[in-house]
């Protein structure tokens, strides 16, 4: 396997753009990643484009514009998962000797799909009695208050961390920071959840270029390696099963530790899939950074934040940078690369060396989730 | 047992049966080779891959695992509702609507039992039917 290091990174502001055309929202995300790389398009190889809600040949209609058709153009559809499954498809094929240079498009507009609640699973018998994304975590934190202590105000804190990063990145669709008292007296969602508690809907675009480590020289801009690509799909169980715990995701860390021979211990700055306040906290267990039971004491203790021990959501995760499904994989990556170049501005993590990113989900039934995506970084 | 009259008319159709006394029970499969309970009946099973599945009355009572009451509802749905997991006693768990009191919600871990309700509606107003569970009154 040969090393393969991202050389080009860029992603629009997240936010709802229903008046822009889908082939709009994706090329210039496309086009920066390129110019940020120092390359030109002739020298793109291949294309892997994931998006969820995008509809038939996303990245086609992304690359038309830019006339840069033409090579092989892989569309990935691995719901939330979508744009880190395309990144980690693409790593893949260049470590095996395929390509030498492949860019990644991580792109949605769910402005597309209206407001509210994101429609559910096609014959899925739970969505069919009235479960919904935001009802299926308010389960997992009313299950994880009841068996851990956890409470509300707890809970939002969460929110309340993510919207503080938020407020330093440009790129984010929530760029205010809000108080304890507006988040546990915003409107009712799913209970115990509140508007504040779930991720908003959006619109975005995100796109990298990777390039084949004997190649990297060549390039202008600071590599970031790849250290390892872990993607795995939820395991049907048809009994009882233990929500408050993220399968999918404990296991798929386990994999890429063992794969990377990087320990949670190693990570500097992490990006996880809060896509609702308790899962934030789940996922810090899950990936190892604390032990169960404990995750609320890790943020309250300040580890988590802007200056802590292993800030995680520096760009405000997805309750506050937004989560335009497919392409949130992307987005979390480009994130990473910017922080592990130092050019993260205002809400950069001093330093770090080693970066995790983290993306699950996909409501089906028996699975905790459809698939999880982690990808470890380093400089 | 006898199958419901109307099935268009329940969201999960032939997962409902109704016993002599006309007491709902809930239907799920039972593996003739190795024993798996599964919710709805699978046509293969997922541990075995045996095609023999036979329809198997659940058990009518189980534990509150989780529930949330939910406010923002898809298109055509009433709510507020509140869906839940329930823990049956043979060890399948279900998601379904809860009956409770909304403004006095129940503690997880309470016994609940199924019974047969209305979902929601079709835009022409037809009630659409599905099982939901409900506390158990214990004599005090
Ligand atoms: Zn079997």
């Amino acid at each position: 396997m040969r090393k393969v290091a991202v050389i080009g990174a860029a992603m629009g502001r997240i936010g709802r753009y229903p008046e822009l055309m889908f082939q709009d929202l994706g090329w210039p995300a496309i086009k920066g990643a390129i110019e940020d790389a120092g390359l030109e398009r002739k020298h793109i190889e291949a294309v892997y484009c994931g998006s969820a809600y995008g509809g038939r040949l996303a990245g086609q209609r992304a690359l038309r514009p830019l006339g840069m058709t033409g090579v092989p153009v892989v569309n990935c559809e691995n719901a939330c998962s979508s744009g880190a499954t395309a990144f980690r498809e693409a790593w893949y094929a260049i470590a095996a000797g395929r390509y030498d240079r492949v860019l990644v498009l991580g792109i949605d507009k769910l402005s597309m799909l209206g407001g509210g609640v994101l429609p559910g699973q096609p014959e899925d018998w739970e969505v069919d009695v009235g479960l919904t994304m935001p009802a299926l975590y308010s389960m997992r934190a009313k299950r994880y208050m009841h068996e851990f202590g956890l409470t509300r105000e707890q809970l939002s804190k969460v929110s309340v961390k993510a919207r503080r990063h938020g407020a330093l990145n440009p790129y984010a669709q929530y760029q205010k920071p809000v108080t304890l008292e507006e988040v546990m007296a915003a409107r009712l969602v799913a209970e115990p959840f509140g508007l504040l508690h779930c991720c908003p809907t959006g619109d975005g675009a995100a796109a990298v270029v990777l390039c084949a480590g004997e190649l990297v020289a060549q390039s202008t801009t600071k590599p970031v390696w790849v250290a390892g690509a872990d993607l795995t799909s939820g395991r049907f169980v048809t009994g009882y099963r233990d929500i408050t715990t993220a399968e999918i995701t404990e296991r798929g860390a386990h994999e890429i530790y063992e794969e990377t021979g990087i320990s949670p211990q190693d990570v500097d700055v992490a990006e996880v899939h809060d896509a609702f306040a308790i899962a934030e906290l789940m996922y810090y267990e899950a990936l190892g950074f604390c032990k169960k039971g404990e995750a609320i004491q890790l943020l309250e203790s300040g580890a988590t934040s802007v200056g802590g021990r292993i800030p995680v959501n520096m760009s405000g995760g997805l309750l506050s940078k937004g989560h335009p499904v497919g392409a949130t994989g992307a987005a979390q990556i480009v994130e990473m690369i910017w922080q592990l170049r130092g050019q993260a501005g205002a809400r950069q993590a001093e330093g770090a060396k080693v970066g995790l990113t983290h993306c699950t989900g996909g409501g089906i039934a028996g699975l905790d989730h459809g698939a999880c995506a982690i990808t470890i970084f380093k400089t | 047992m006898n199958a419901s009259a109307s099935e268009a008319n329940y969201a999960l159709p032939g997962t409902i049966s109704f016993d002599e006394a006309h007491r709902p029970r809930l239907m799920g499969g039972l593996c003739a080779q190795c024993g798996a309970k599964v919710f709805p009946k699978p046509k293969i099973c997922s541990g075995c891959w045996s095609t023999e599945q036979q329809d198997l009355a659940l058990a009518t009572r189980g534990k509150l695992y989780s529930f949330s009451i939910v406010h923002a509802a898809r298109k055509g749905w009433p709510s507020p509702y509140a869906i839940a997991y329930v823990d049956l006693d043979d060890g399948v768990r279900i998601c379904a609507p809860l009956e409770a009191d909304l403004a006095h919600p129940p503690t997880l871990d309470i016994t609940v039992e199924l019974i047969v309700g209305t979902l929601r509606a079709h835009a022409d107003g037809t009630p659409v039917l599905s099982h939901r569970f409900k506390p158990v009154q214990e004599a005090r």
